[in-house]
């Protein structure tokens, strides 16, 4: 199972990486919003987990370019940050699956992730 | 070329002074030059080397973050002899954590960690924080002369729940610094919760509008308001302590204040008289319709509209044959806002407005009509 995990914050990219690896997961790394788009040109992956803010492209921008897509959907977690609800209501609306927010415990979102995966 | 000329040539006389100008000049431009360019390479240096550090500190932090302590599983296991009880360090860190850029590059690392995580991962990063006597610098930070240290060290205590160092953040509650006594009123209040409003006892500088939201937003989810301390709070000589209070009691509904705040209609500051109207309405308190009318005929106009605002909202059927004289006021706005007060009290009020003798003359054709479409809306 291939992951696509966006997010700007090194801290936070590193430690969703070890976590989804220590579940058995292949995990890509997109470090800004721009590397995210570039990374799905490559082909789909079986969940993308996204932050809303990012350089160059948003996590909403990502959304749209992968629910434009003819591809079999891709379910989409969203990381935000507190105080964003209209961000996630905009992403929710654009086609997001779940979202989490920040801070939040990398043990809850691995059971989100297997959550969404087994379904 | 001119420059040239000027060493070429013999010196003379006249022109001695501008070489001496010249040279000096030109001493000094060099000397600046060379110390850019110094300064420039020593920060490029040091720029290189915390990132080396962050590095190091990350993968640190990532193993704390995924750590385990002994005696996890199953729950409430002793650890066997030998296991370690902390966080494993290698040596190389602990060695460079004499240099105390070292260490507040850790601290960085660990506070950005600690800010994105929560669970299990945020806990070990304050274990990891403690561990390392980290809170030793944030505390000496405290005590700096640098009113930007000093807030980032109460940031990093309060981020890193170091609730032991509670005294020594009291204290700058009430500090000359805006930024500090921000900040510090800011940690007590996320380490405590309620309790650590305290400081609003004895504060004598202003709480500005914006702490205020800040501080609201911090309790938003905390219980447990102790009632008499809010009391007492309407009390106080600072004014900004009163407003804050009254917008604490509205965010909380402490309807059991609601007869005190009654009294604050009385308060010789009218931004005080306002947040209580506001507060009043917030808090549902009917029984004070009568006493808000009272007070009606000496507010200025800002007051006045609160006031039809609050009748509005937590008016009755009672409150509708005052809202009916006030349509008949020389100004507009409280035309407008005795209207909409009328039409949110329903039947009655609509009722009202619908045989008030110049409903179909204007303003007032207007004005009913602009409230009607506001409520519906």
């Amino acid at each position: 199972m291939k992951i696509l995990v966006a997010e700007d914050e090194p801290i936070l990219i590193r430690t969703i990486e070890m976590r989804l690896k220590r579940d058995g997961y292949e995990v890509w790394l997109a470090e800004d919003g721009q590397q995210a788009l570039d990374r799905l040109e490559q082909g789909p992956p079986d969940l993308i987990i996204t932050d809303i803010m990012m350089p160059y492209a948003s996590g909403l921008e990502i959304i749209a370019a992968v629910r434009a897509k003819a591809w079999p959907k891709v379910p989409v977690i969203i990381l935000s940050g507190m105080g964003q609800e209209d961000v996630v209501l905009e992403a929710f609306k654009l086609g997001a699956d779940d979202y989490i927010t920040k801070p939040f415990s990398p043990n809850e979102l691995s059971v989100r992730v297997r959550r969404l995966l087994t379904h | 070329m001119f420059s040239f000329y000027l060493f070429a040539s013999p010196v003379m006389p006249g022109r001695s002074w501008l070489v001496t100008a010249m040279m000096s000049i030109l001493g000094m431009l060099m000397l600046l030059v060379g110390f850019i360019l110094a300064y420039l390479l020593i920060r490029r240096r040091t720029a290189r080397i915390q990132a080396r550090w962050r590095n190091i500190h990350r993968e640190l932090v990532q193993r704390a973050i995924f750590w385990e302590p002994p005696g996890a599983e199953p729950a409430g296991t002793e650890p066997l002899p030998g296991e370690p009880t902390h966080i494993p360090v290698p040596a190389g860190i602990t060695r460079s954590l004499r240099r105390r850029l070292f260490r507040q590059v850790m601290i960085t690392e660990l506070i950005s960690g600690k800010k994105a995580l929560s669970g299990t991962a945020a806990a070990n990063l304050v274990l990891l924080y403690t561990q390392l006597g980290l809170g030793r610098d944030s505390l000496h930070k405290l005590a700096s002369k640098k009113w930007h240290l000093q807030a980032q060290g109460i940031q990093e205590l309060a981020t890193m729940e170091q609730r032991g160092c509670v005294t020594r953040l009291y204290r700058l509650t009430n500090a000359h610094n805006e930024v500090v006594r921000r900040e510090a009123q800011t940690a007590i209040v996320q380490l405590y919760g309620f309790e650590g409003l305290r400081f609003l006892e004895v504060i004598d500088t202003p709480l500005s509008e914006w702490q205020q939201i800040q501080l609201l937003r911090l309790l938003q989810h905390a219980t447990g308001i102790p009632h008499a301390n809010a009391v007492h709070w309407l009390d106080s000589p600072n004014p900004t302590v009163r407003i804050f209070t009254l917008k604490l009691i509205a965010e909380q509904h402490l309807q059991e204040i609601a007869p005190r705040v009654l009294e604050c209609l009385r308060d010789g500051n009218e931004s005080i008289r306002l947040q209580a109207i506001r507060c009043l309405r917030e808090l549902d308190a009917t029984d004070s319709c009568p006493t808000l009318i009272g007070a009606y005929p000496a507010e200025a106009l800002a007051g006045q509209m609160a006031i039809l605002d609050a009748l509005g909202h937590i008016g009755t059927a009672a409150e509708v044959e005052f809202l009916r004289t006030e349509l008949s006021a020389p100004d507009h706005r409280i035309k407008l806002e005795a209207a909409r007060a009328l039409v949110r009290l329903g039947d009655q009020g609509l009722t009202c407005l619908e045989h008030f003798p110049l409903a179909d003359r204007s303003p007032w054709n207007e004005i009913f009509s602009q409230a009607k479409t506001e409520w519906m809306v």
